[in-house]
């Protein structure tokens, strides 16, 4: 048992309300603010029992990134940044645990075709409440 | 009997046979008659009569003489035609004989008409049959000739069904044996052939009002129906017993039979005919075309041993040149074991303005049946004049088809689906084997075609297939300054010299004597930026020069390839050796290049014409005005979006952390009833920013739907407004059943939440706190029930007590346009965006295909009962 949940989303300063009933329950975040830093961060995915990601997501935070991670800003290919660190994570890591997406983005598992992908759940962030999410998630983590 | 004749009158006799089968106008024809049917009979002069009812439009075809001598009388013989009057001061335009009278029916003889009554005792004359009147004459003072002059005439009559119309007679000078039998003989059979042709010329006169008709109804009529109305009259002006239509199908590579005896044939069965397999060029044998060499050598009887001849075909037929080619043969002959049956056939191309061949109509006649005889040539230019009429539907149903493709664009919101329309459509309204559009884009900020949707045969490329093809402005198929053009070109331009034509409004042709003169002369023509060019060169350019062009391209935009010429040569090549024709027209507004629409097809099937470039501009002008209004709209939605995740970031982190305090306050205490009014205050004020969003953005059509119970929206709407209903001495009843009474519908779950959170919310909002003795209105109903009248639909219905709402603004539908605020609200000083119920009518009847309508029925005073009524479909339409 873990108890880590990687987070990979620029806005967590502004919602990390939304993880308050999780963290209670004894679970602890690890916040990537940019693709490339989850991109880092997912390198150890065994460290983690879940992987949340947000679509939305600058590529980077520093002055450079590896050129797999640039080409997740190629929009004839992903609609959004977090689609192609989401394919990545599935396709290319095969991490072993679940992968969330935790985004304003309306149902992008239908509209971007990424239903074979193995993605475990989306939920939508816009007017989530954190027990809603505590809900959701529970059904991925031993709560 | 056979009449043996000498080459020269051999000759005469072609000659004239030659002309006066091609001619349809009555006045030509006598005219042409008169001047060659001398040399044929070995006469000096011949003059045709006419009686006066014989001869249609009179006025029009009286041709008098400068000293004519007028007396009206309609019986006298109209002389419409005359040759070598030379001095006799003859006029023409009438004649002074009654019927029965002069050569009419009277010989000369010593220069005095006698009857034939009168002269029947004359061996000499009773020699002759009653239908030939002669005489020879030797002149005797009349004035008409000079002293000793001999004059022979010959008069023959010209007979139709029995009646003489007419009369031809002969002059000429002849000291023994004036006209010799075999003049006369010659003379009989070609009044005979002249009867024909002059009833011919009836013919098409009478049918000229016909076809007037047919093409003046075409105008108002569908293809069909012109179809219908020109297979009829192949039947009744033509004597046909099938009529086909063969119409150049989408590609433009074949001919495809659409309608047989006025019929739509099974598209599935219908039969095609590849370019140059065509009726033009062909012959048809029991219904399948043979080519004219073929049946040429089996006329000859090269090929008679080919079992699969058992029937052969003859027939007429207008070529690509419009030669007439005839082929007969006698329908008596047999050929090995088989029947032979002998249809003649009109085979008459279809031609649009630009003289390009659309279809191929045909008609055809068994000989061997109830006619006995071919096609003759005025029924070959009336079944013309039939194909102008079909003609002209085709180019009426084409602009019909052109307005609603214009017309249709206007109405799509989506590029994919705008691109799609129009890669769909532009080959039903120019043939064309491929249309591919290119759009405009750019990488660090320089502009390349990236080509966006391509069809082929009609079909639309799947885009996992499409290739991946980008151009630079003016490259490849999008222009004729790249290399590759300029390569395949270069093979087929064979004068050494480089020339740019301008097509688009005048052809502009600029040669050059050497390629370096190049960047002057395209300095010189890029007056407009955008515009139709062709550049073609002999050699390959120099890197230099290959610059100049692409800096000329993207100037001018784009430029274009082997169109609008016949020659072959002009055209590119394909590495299979096909030869294509390309139109490439820029879609472009404000001289900006939104991107190209190309065009392609095989030159076999006919090059591009200048009217198809007019058509494909006129698409591609409307394409440019949707897409520009396109691009505003998708950069308003950025934006909206944009601003939109601006506001719900935050109102998230505030609602997260308004629920946490709620959560984690001390039951019963004010901390959490203050935490509790602070979290419904952050949810409300989420929910109108999403339905602002929502209405801004204009999203609603791309939500995806799921299957949920349709009590999940409602049962949240009631729990969000239940303390807001309380403090107005209010409560909600939400419906009693429970989750699993419900239906479960396809629903856009969010959207759908906020529609009914904005409806209830309106409820809450407008409610009064009743009067004691209407204690039952104090509460907010909601409830809901199948839609008895509409199979398939739930009802909700919410009913509060309260402000009313104005009749006619239910009736106008203003209550649910944005920023509307009710009359009776105003009066009370609501507050509210304004976006509530524009929201929820935009998100039930748009995205959800439902209904949305209220009442509001006054109770007393300024009390109404107002009830908005939510339809909603259990499945959404596929």
């Amino acid at each position: 048992m873990k108890n880590k949940i990687l987070w990979i989303d620029d806005d967590y300063y502004t919602i990390q309300g939304l993880f308050r009933p999780i963290e209670e329950v004894g679970y602890k975040l690890d916040i990537a603010l940019s693709a490339f830093d989850g991109y880092k961060k997912a390198q150890k995915w065994q460290d983690y029992d879940l992987i949340v990601v947000d679509l939305i997501l600058p590529i980077s935070q520093e002055e450079s990134a590896p050129e797999i991670v640039l080409n997740w800003n190629n929009q004839e290919r992903y609609a959004y940044v977090g689609v192609g660190l989401v394919e990545w994570l599935l396709k290319d890591l095969k991490v072993n645990c679940p992968v969330v997406i935790l985004s304003v983005v309306p149902d992008p598992i239908s509209t971007f075709k990424l239903d074979d992908w193995g993605i475990t759940n989306c939920i939508r962030k816009s007017g989530l409440l954190p027990t809603t999410l505590k809900d959701e998630l529970s059904k991925h983590l031993n709560i | 009997m056979a009449i043996e004749i000498d080459s020269s009158r051999e000759k005469a006799v072609l000659t004239l046979m030659s002309k006066i089968t091609s001619i349809t106008d009555l006045g030509t024809l006598l005219r042409v008659v008169v001047q060659e049917l001398p040399n044929v009979v070995g006469a000096i002069g011949c003059y045709i009569y006419l009686q006066p009812e014989y001869v249609p439009e009179y006025n029009g075809i009286l041709r008098r003489g400068e000293n004519e001598i007028l007396e009206e009388n309609l019986d006298d013989f109209i002389v419409l035609a005359a040759t070598n009057l030379d001095s006799k001061k003859h006029f023409i335009g009438k004649a002074f004989f009654n019927e029965g009278e002069g050569v009419t029916g009277w010989v000369y003889k010593n220069c005095k008409p006698q009857r034939i009554a009168d002269v029947t005792d004359s061996q000499e004359l009773k020699s002759l049959s009653a239908d030939l009147y002669w005489a020879n004459e030797y002149h005797d003072g009349d004035e008409l000739y000079k002293p000793g002059d001999r004059r022979s005439l010959l008069a023959v009559p010209l007979v139709l069904d029995g009646d003489a119309i007419g009369t031809l007679k002969f002059h000429a000078t002849d000291d023994k044996e004036p006209f010799s039998e075999t003049s006369q003989e010659i003379a009989v059979i070609v009044s005979q052939i002249i009867s024909g042709v002059i009833r011919q010329t009836w013919l098409l006169a009478e049918q000229s009002e016909t076809i007037s008709q047919l093409i003046e109804t075409s105008n108002k009529s569908t293809f069909l129906e012109v179809v219908a109305d020109v297979t009829r009259h192949m039947r009744e002006m033509l004597g046909c017993s099938r009529s086909e239509f063969f119409i150049r199908s989408d590609d433009g590579e074949a001919l495809r039979l659409i309608i047989r005896n006025g019929e739509l044939v099974n598209e599935k069965s219908a039969p095609e005919f590849r370019r140059g397999q065509n009726l033009i060029g062909w012959i048809f044998k029991t219904g399948k075309p043979l080519i004219l060499p073929n049946i040429k050598q089996f006329i000859n009887g090269m090929n008679l041993d080919d079992e699969s001849l058992d029937k052969f075909s003859v027939g007429h037929e207008i070529n690509d040149e419009d030669r007439f080619i005839q082929y007969r043969e006698d329908p008596k002959h047999e050929i090995g074991t088989g029947r032979v049956q002998v249809i003649s056939f009109l085979a008459v191309p279809i031609r649009s303005k630009d003289e390009e061949v659309w279809g191929v109509l045909c008609g055809y006649r068994n000989l061997s049946a109830k006619f006995r005889y071919p096609f003759e040539r005025s029924q070959l230019i009336l079944a013309v004049s039939f194909s102008s009429t079909i003609a002209l539907a085709l180019e009426n149903e084409r602009q019909r088809r052109l307005a609603n493709l214009l017309t249709k664009l206007g109405t799509l919101t989506q590029a994919d689906h705008l691109f799609q329309t129009v890669t769909e459509n532009i080959p039903k309204l120019v043939a064309s084997s491929g249309c591919s559009i290119f759009r405009t884009e750019s990488h660090r900020g320089a502009p390349y075609l990236k080509l966006t949707m391509t069809s082929r045969k009609g079909l639309i490329v799947d885009k996992d297939e499409m290739p991946d093809i980008r151009y630079e402005l003016g490259e490849g198929k999008t222009g004729m300054c790249g290399r590759f053009q300029l390569t395949l070109v270069a093979n087929h331009y064979g004068n050494g010299k480089i020339a740019i034509e301008r097509i688009d409004r005048e052809i502009r042709r600029i040669e050059l004597e050497h390629p370096n003169d190049i960047v002057s002369m395209l300095s010189d023509i890029t007056d407009k930026k955008v515009g139709l060019f062709q550049l073609r060169c002999e050699n390959q350019l120099s890197i230099d020069e290959r610059y100049a062009v692409r800096e000329f391209a993207k100037n001018i935009v784009f430029s274009n390839t082997g169109l609008p010429s016949k020659k072959m040569d002009e055209h590119v090549t394909d590495r299979s050796n096909r030869t294509w024709s390309f139109i490439a027209v820029p879609i472009a507004s404000d001289q900006k290049l939104l991107g190209v629409i190309t065009l392609a097809r095989p030159t076999a099937a006919s090059p591009f014409l200048r009217g198809d470039i007019t058509l494909l501009t006129s698409i591609a002008g409307r394409l440019a005005s949707v897409m520009n209004n396109l691009r505003t709209l998708e950069q308003r939605e950025q934006l909206v979006m944009s601003l939109g995740h601006e506001i719900n970031t935050p109102l998230t982190g505030i609602l997260a952390d308004s629920e946490n305090l709620y959560r984690r306050a001390p039951s019963n205490t004010e901390f959490q009833r203050t935490a509790k009014h602070n979290l419904e205050q952050v949810l409300r004020l989420h929910m109108q920013a999403s339905a602002i969003i929502s209405v801004l953005s204009e999203q609603s059509s791309k939500r995806q739907f799921v299957k949920r119970s349709l009590y999940l929206p409602i049962k949240e709407a009631c729990e969000l407004f239940e303390s807001e209903a309380a403090a107005n001495g209010c409560n909600i009843l939400e419906p009693r059943a429970q989750e699993g009474n419900f239906p479960v519908i396809e629903m856009c779950v969010f959207d759908l939440t906020i529609a009914f959170k904005n409806i209830v919310h309106n409820a809450v909002k407008y409610s009064f706190r009743p009067p004691a003795n209407k204690d039952l209105h104090r509460t907010i109903k909601i409830s809901g029930q199948p839609e008895r009248t509409r199979p398939g639909f739930y009802v909700i219905s919410i009913q509060n007590y309260g402000v009313g709402i104005n009749s006619h603004e239910i009736d106008k539908g203003l209550i649910f346009q944005p920023y509307y605020r009710g009359e009776r609200a105003t009066d009370r000083k609501r507050t509210g965006s304004g976006f509530g119920l524009a929201h929820a009518r935009l998100v039930i009847e748009e995205l959800h295909h439902g209904y949305i309508r209220a009442t509001s029925i006054p109770q007393g005073g300024n009390a109404f009962l107002t009830t908005f009524f939510v339809l909603l479909p259990i499945d959404q339409p596929k």
